[in-house]
């Protein structure tokens, strides 16, 4: 999977969680929780969504690698090196 | 040992009222006037002023000269009585503030109890606690999970650890079993309508 992939999935599960903001208007090296007005629930349902979606187990270990929508994209494609989107 | 705490509740209606951001340092004006989503702001506002008016009530420090520093893991410290715990917590509608004014072993959570779209968080969950979620019968194991996650939040705060320490280890019922903290270190206040609020605080 490549970034472009990534990064247009993580923004459609980013609409379903927080319809009401537009997930491509926002800064993409800011936090996203407090971009999106998320709090940690709202975070571990992106999570969820994305692993459902994309088949893969994301650890707890591993959020504080998702801050960012492009710490986010990066860390998912890392993860689905090789996998096509 | 339970430490003394005192804990208010302020609800968030739209955007902050001018008087708040008055109570504000230079510093949070400046941090508030940048943050780009208005209700992200509105609770930043609401908070730092709420935590400035306990602080200055309970410490006894005229609330306008305390530093509210921010700790390496986002949480709040008071700058002229670091061994006081503060803590904070909001919703979309309201804010809870805590400070211990002796123990630093001290979080608050809170969530909204008609809150939806919450997460399968019995992976979250010890063995124990998913026992007990399966043993509860609808409607009160919406409320039983609500508890479980803002119990384990608070307790996560009070530990100053972030969502770092995995959260399935940190049991809060049918006791806490983590670490240095007691079997009771966690209450849940009634303090706010169709509010979950979880305070974890020991000493």
């Amino acid at each position: 999977m490549n970034d472009a992939e990534a990064r247009q999935i993580l923004l459609e599960t980013l609409a379903t969680v927080a319809p009401e903001i537009d997930p491509t208007t926002v800064d993409p090296t800011a936090e996203i929780r407090d971009e999106m007005d998320l709090d940690s629930m709202d975070l571990l349902n992106v999570v969820s969504r994305l692993e459902q979606r994309l088949g893969i187990t994301i650890p707890e270990r591993d959020t504080p690698d998702l801050v960012s929508i492009d710490d986010t994209v990066a860390y998912l494609v890392r993860r689905l090196e090789g996998v096509s989107g | 040992m339970i430490a003394a705490v005192a804990v208010r509740t302020c609800a968030i209606a739209g955007a902050a009222p001018t008087e708040l951001w008055r109570a504000l340092s230079d510093s949070e004006r400046a941090r508030a006037a940048a943050m780009r989503n208005g209700a992200v702001q509105a609770r930043f506002v609401v908070g730092r002023a709420a935590l400035r008016a306990l602080a200055g009530e309970i410490l006894g420090i005229d609330a306008h000269r305390l530093t509210v520093a921010t700790s390496p893991l986002g949480r709040p410290v008071l700058a002229e009585v670091p061994s006081a715990g503060v803590s904070v917590s909001a919703t979309s509608d309201l804010v809870v503030v805590a400070i211990a004014p002796e123990t630093r072993w001290l979080g608050v959570d809170t969530e909204r109890t008609d809150r939806t779209a919450v997460p399968p968080l019995e992976r979250w969950c010890s063995a124990r606690e998913r026992q007990l979620i399966a043993r509860t019968p609808d409607p009160r194991r919406a409320v039983l999970i609500l508890r479980l996650w803002t119990g384990k939040e608070a307790l996560s705060k009070a530990f100053g650890t972030g969502i770092v320490t995995p959260l399935v280890d940190l049991e809060v019922l049918p006791a806490v079993t983590s670490g240095r903290a007691p079997p009771d270190a966690v209450r849940w206040l009634d303090l706010a309508p169709g509010h979950q609020i979880a305070l974890a605080v020991w000493s």
